[in-house]
Protein backbone atom coordinates (compact mmCIF):
# COMPACT_ATOMS: atom_id res chain seq x y z
CA UNK A 1 0.00 0.00 0.00
CA UNK A 2 1.34 3.27 -1.27
CA UNK A 3 0.12 4.98 2.05
CA UNK A 4 1.37 3.14 5.10
CA UNK A 5 -1.85 4.49 7.03
CA UNK A 6 -3.77 2.22 5.09
CA UNK A 7 -1.82 -0.66 6.44
CA UNK A 8 -1.30 0.37 9.61
CA UNK A 9 -3.61 2.99 10.73
CA UNK A 10 -7.00 1.29 11.33
CA UNK A 11 -8.92 1.02 14.28
CA UNK A 12 -8.17 -2.01 16.84
CA UNK A 13 -10.72 -4.16 15.38
CA UNK A 14 -10.24 -4.05 11.88
CA UNK A 15 -6.47 -3.84 12.38
CA UNK A 16 -6.32 -6.94 14.04
CA UNK A 17 -8.54 -8.24 11.46
CA UNK A 18 -7.21 -7.21 8.45
CA UNK A 19 -3.59 -8.19 10.21
CA UNK A 20 -4.91 -11.86 10.26
CA UNK A 21 -5.95 -11.63 6.23
CA UNK A 22 -2.62 -10.49 5.90
CA UNK A 23 -1.20 -13.24 7.18
CA UNK A 24 -3.71 -15.65 5.36
CA UNK A 25 -3.38 -14.57 2.03
CA UNK A 26 -0.32 -12.20 1.77
CA UNK A 27 -2.17 -8.57 0.82
CA UNK A 28 -4.45 -6.38 2.16
CA UNK A 29 -7.31 -5.59 -0.76
CA UNK A 30 -6.55 -1.58 -1.36
CA UNK A 31 -10.29 -1.31 -1.34
CA UNK A 32 -11.01 -2.89 1.94
CA UNK A 33 -8.31 -1.07 3.29
CA UNK A 34 -9.76 2.51 2.15
CA UNK A 35 -13.02 1.92 3.22
CA UNK A 36 -12.12 0.96 6.46
CA UNK A 37 -10.05 3.53 6.88
CA UNK A 38 -11.39 6.74 8.81
CA UNK A 39 -15.06 4.67 7.92
CA UNK A 40 -17.31 7.60 8.98
CA UNK A 41 -15.33 9.92 6.31
CA UNK A 42 -15.93 7.80 3.33
CA UNK A 43 -15.91 4.31 3.83
CA UNK A 44 -18.92 4.45 5.22
CA UNK A 45 -20.99 6.71 2.73
CA UNK A 46 -19.00 4.57 -0.18
CA UNK A 47 -20.15 1.42 1.12
CA UNK A 48 -24.06 2.22 0.58
CA UNK A 49 -22.74 3.66 -2.77
CA UNK A 50 -21.28 -0.12 -3.93
CA UNK A 51 -24.55 -1.83 -2.07
CA UNK A 52 -27.27 0.09 -4.37
CA UNK A 53 -24.92 0.09 -7.26
CA UNK A 54 -24.09 -4.32 -7.17
CA UNK A 55 -26.69 -5.71 -5.05
CA UNK A 56 -30.09 -3.37 -5.32
CA UNK A 57 -30.46 -3.52 -8.98
CA UNK A 58 -34.24 -4.30 -10.16
CA UNK A 59 -33.08 -4.52 -13.77
CA UNK A 60 -29.91 -6.45 -13.51
CA UNK A 61 -28.28 -9.71 -11.60
CA UNK A 62 -26.02 -9.51 -9.17
CA UNK A 63 -23.28 -11.79 -11.58
CA UNK A 64 -23.99 -9.19 -14.15
CA UNK A 65 -23.59 -6.08 -12.36
CA UNK A 66 -20.56 -7.42 -11.06
CA UNK A 67 -19.45 -8.15 -14.66
CA UNK A 68 -20.12 -4.50 -15.88
CA UNK A 69 -18.01 -3.90 -12.71
CA UNK A 70 -14.99 -6.04 -13.43
CA UNK A 71 -15.45 -5.26 -16.88
CA UNK A 72 -15.10 -0.89 -15.86
CA UNK A 73 -12.00 -1.92 -13.13
CA UNK A 74 -10.19 -3.29 -16.53
CA UNK A 75 -11.17 -0.36 -18.94
CA UNK A 76 -9.29 1.60 -15.78
CA UNK A 77 -6.36 -0.98 -15.35
CA UNK A 78 -7.61 -1.71 -11.77
CA UNK A 79 -7.62 -4.72 -10.47
CA UNK A 80 -11.46 -6.09 -9.58
CA UNK B 1 -27.93 4.51 -5.86
CA UNK B 2 -28.12 8.54 -7.35
CA UNK B 3 -29.02 9.23 -3.36
CA UNK B 4 -26.42 7.49 -1.60
CA UNK B 5 -24.09 9.35 -4.37
CA UNK B 6 -25.40 12.52 -3.06
CA UNK B 7 -24.90 11.50 0.46
CA UNK B 8 -21.25 10.47 -0.17
CA UNK B 9 -20.55 13.59 -1.51
CA UNK B 10 -22.53 15.85 0.70
CA UNK B 11 -20.69 13.85 3.91
CA UNK B 12 -17.08 14.26 2.02
CA UNK B 13 -17.47 17.53 0.41
CA UNK B 14 -19.91 19.56 3.01
CA UNK B 15 -18.99 22.18 5.06
CA UNK B 16 -20.50 19.91 8.39
CA UNK B 17 -17.94 18.55 10.54
CA UNK B 18 -16.86 15.24 9.39
CA UNK B 19 -13.57 14.32 11.06
CA UNK B 20 -11.60 15.44 7.66
CA UNK B 21 -7.91 16.60 8.40
CA UNK B 22 -7.80 18.80 4.94
CA UNK B 23 -10.13 21.80 4.50
CA UNK B 24 -13.67 21.25 2.76
CA UNK B 25 -13.01 23.85 0.22
CA UNK B 26 -9.77 22.17 -0.29
CA UNK B 27 -11.19 18.76 -1.04
CA UNK B 28 -14.54 20.19 -3.23
CA UNK B 29 -11.43 22.89 -5.27
CA UNK B 30 -9.66 19.08 -5.67
CA UNK B 31 -12.84 17.19 -6.55
CA UNK B 32 -13.78 19.91 -8.73
CA UNK B 33 -10.47 19.87 -10.93
CA UNK B 34 -10.52 16.22 -11.00
CA UNK B 35 -14.23 16.15 -12.54
CA UNK B 36 -13.32 19.39 -14.79
CA UNK B 37 -9.77 17.57 -16.22
CA UNK B 38 -12.23 14.43 -16.77
CA UNK B 39 -14.61 16.30 -18.79
CA UNK B 40 -11.67 17.49 -21.00
CA UNK B 41 -10.18 13.96 -21.55
CA UNK B 42 -13.74 12.43 -22.28
CA UNK B 43 -14.58 15.39 -24.87
CA UNK B 44 -10.63 15.05 -26.17
CA UNK B 45 -12.00 11.58 -26.40
CA UNK B 46 -14.91 11.91 -28.07
CA UNK B 47 -13.64 14.51 -30.69
CA UNK B 48 -11.13 11.77 -31.95
CA UNK B 49 -13.61 9.53 -32.43
CA UNK B 50 -15.87 11.60 -34.31
CA UNK B 51 -13.60 11.38 -37.13
CA UNK B 52 -14.56 8.25 -37.46
CA UNK B 53 -18.14 8.23 -39.18
CA UNK B 54 -20.29 10.15 -39.98
CA UNK B 55 -23.18 8.39 -38.24
CA UNK B 56 -21.18 8.04 -34.85
CA UNK B 57 -20.16 12.31 -35.39
CA UNK B 58 -23.65 13.16 -35.04
CA UNK B 59 -24.48 11.13 -31.35
CA UNK B 60 -20.96 12.41 -30.33
CA UNK B 61 -21.45 15.85 -30.65
CA UNK B 62 -24.40 15.74 -29.03
CA UNK B 63 -22.74 13.46 -25.94
CA UNK B 64 -20.40 16.16 -26.12
CA UNK B 65 -22.99 18.43 -25.74
CA UNK B 66 -24.14 17.51 -23.31
CA UNK B 67 -20.73 16.76 -21.45
CA UNK B 68 -19.55 20.64 -22.17
CA UNK B 69 -23.17 22.17 -20.35
CA UNK B 70 -22.16 19.72 -17.56
CA UNK B 71 -22.77 21.18 -13.97
CA UNK B 72 -19.86 23.84 -14.19
CA UNK B 73 -17.56 24.00 -10.37
CA UNK B 74 -19.75 25.27 -7.49
CA UNK B 75 -18.63 29.02 -6.91
CA UNK B 76 -17.40 27.83 -3.11
CA UNK B 77 -14.98 25.28 -5.32
CA UNK B 78 -13.66 28.21 -8.09
CA UNK B 79 -13.02 30.44 -5.21
CA UNK B 80 -10.87 28.33 -3.66
CA UNK B 81 -7.73 27.10 -5.86
CA UNK B 82 -5.86 23.95 -6.05
CA UNK B 83 -2.07 24.27 -4.72
CA UNK B 84 0.12 23.84 -7.40
CA UNK B 85 2.01 21.06 -6.19
CA UNK B 86 -0.96 19.08 -6.12
CA UNK B 87 -2.12 19.88 -9.67
CA UNK B 88 0.29 17.31 -11.29
CA UNK B 89 -0.89 14.54 -8.57
CA UNK B 90 -4.68 15.22 -9.46
CA UNK B 91 -4.33 14.96 -12.94
CA UNK B 92 -2.60 11.27 -12.43
CA UNK B 93 -5.30 10.23 -10.32
CA UNK B 94 -8.04 11.64 -12.62
CA UNK B 95 -6.44 10.55 -15.72
CA UNK B 96 -4.39 7.71 -15.06
CA UNK B 97 -4.58 5.91 -11.26
CA UNK B 98 -3.06 2.97 -12.03
CA UNK B 99 0.59 5.67 -13.11
CA UNK B 100 0.34 6.83 -9.53
CA UNK B 101 3.91 5.53 -7.93
CA UNK B 102 5.28 5.35 -4.66
CA UNK B 103 7.92 8.68 -5.84
CA UNK B 104 4.58 10.33 -6.48
CA UNK B 105 3.34 10.07 -2.74
CA UNK B 106 6.96 10.83 -1.76
CA UNK B 107 7.34 13.95 -3.23
CA UNK B 108 4.04 15.20 -1.95
CA UNK B 109 5.48 14.31 1.66
CA UNK B 110 8.62 15.96 0.91
CA UNK B 111 6.46 19.24 -0.22
CA UNK B 112 4.88 18.43 3.52
CA UNK B 113 1.70 16.79 3.15
CA UNK B 114 0.88 14.14 6.06
CA UNK B 115 -0.29 10.29 5.03
CA UNK B 116 -3.77 11.03 5.93
CA UNK B 117 -4.12 14.91 3.95
CA UNK B 118 -2.60 12.82 1.09
CA UNK B 119 -5.93 10.23 1.61
CA UNK B 120 -8.11 12.93 1.82
CA UNK B 121 -6.57 14.29 -1.61
CA UNK B 122 -6.64 11.42 -3.60
CA UNK B 123 -10.58 10.56 -2.75
CA UNK B 124 -11.40 13.85 -3.66
CA UNK B 125 -9.86 13.56 -6.73
CA UNK B 126 -10.99 10.15 -7.09
CA UNK B 127 -14.77 11.56 -6.64
CA UNK B 128 -14.62 14.27 -9.51
CA UNK B 129 -13.38 12.10 -11.94
CA UNK B 130 -15.88 9.19 -11.09
CA UNK B 131 -18.80 12.00 -10.55
CA UNK B 132 -17.98 13.12 -14.48
CA UNK B 133 -18.21 9.53 -15.45
CA UNK B 134 -21.47 8.97 -13.69
CA UNK B 135 -22.64 11.92 -15.33
CA UNK B 136 -21.45 10.72 -18.71
CA UNK B 137 -23.39 7.38 -18.38
CA UNK B 138 -26.29 8.52 -16.95
CA UNK B 139 -26.62 11.41 -20.26
CA UNK B 140 -25.47 8.05 -22.41
CA UNK B 141 -28.91 6.04 -20.56
CA UNK B 142 -31.04 9.64 -21.44
CA UNK B 143 -31.10 9.75 -17.77
CA UNK B 144 -31.45 13.74 -17.46
CA UNK B 145 -29.96 13.88 -13.87
CA UNK B 146 -27.20 15.71 -13.18
CA UNK B 147 -24.98 15.25 -10.38
CA UNK B 148 -23.49 17.78 -8.75
CA UNK B 149 -20.88 18.19 -6.15
CA UNK B 150 -22.89 20.32 -3.70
Amino acid sequence: MRLKILDHGHRPLPQFVFNVIWRVTGFLPGPLAVNSYRRELFGRHFSACIQAALRESSTWRKSELELFAAFVSKQLACRF
Amino acid sequence: MLNQVRTLLGAFLGDKPNHGVTSPALRRAIEAQAAQLSRDDRATALHAERARSAQLRRTIEAQAAQINQADSPPASASSFSVPTALEAYIRKVTLHADKVTDNDIEALKQAGYSEDELFEITISAAIGAARTRLNVGLAALSIEEDIHAS
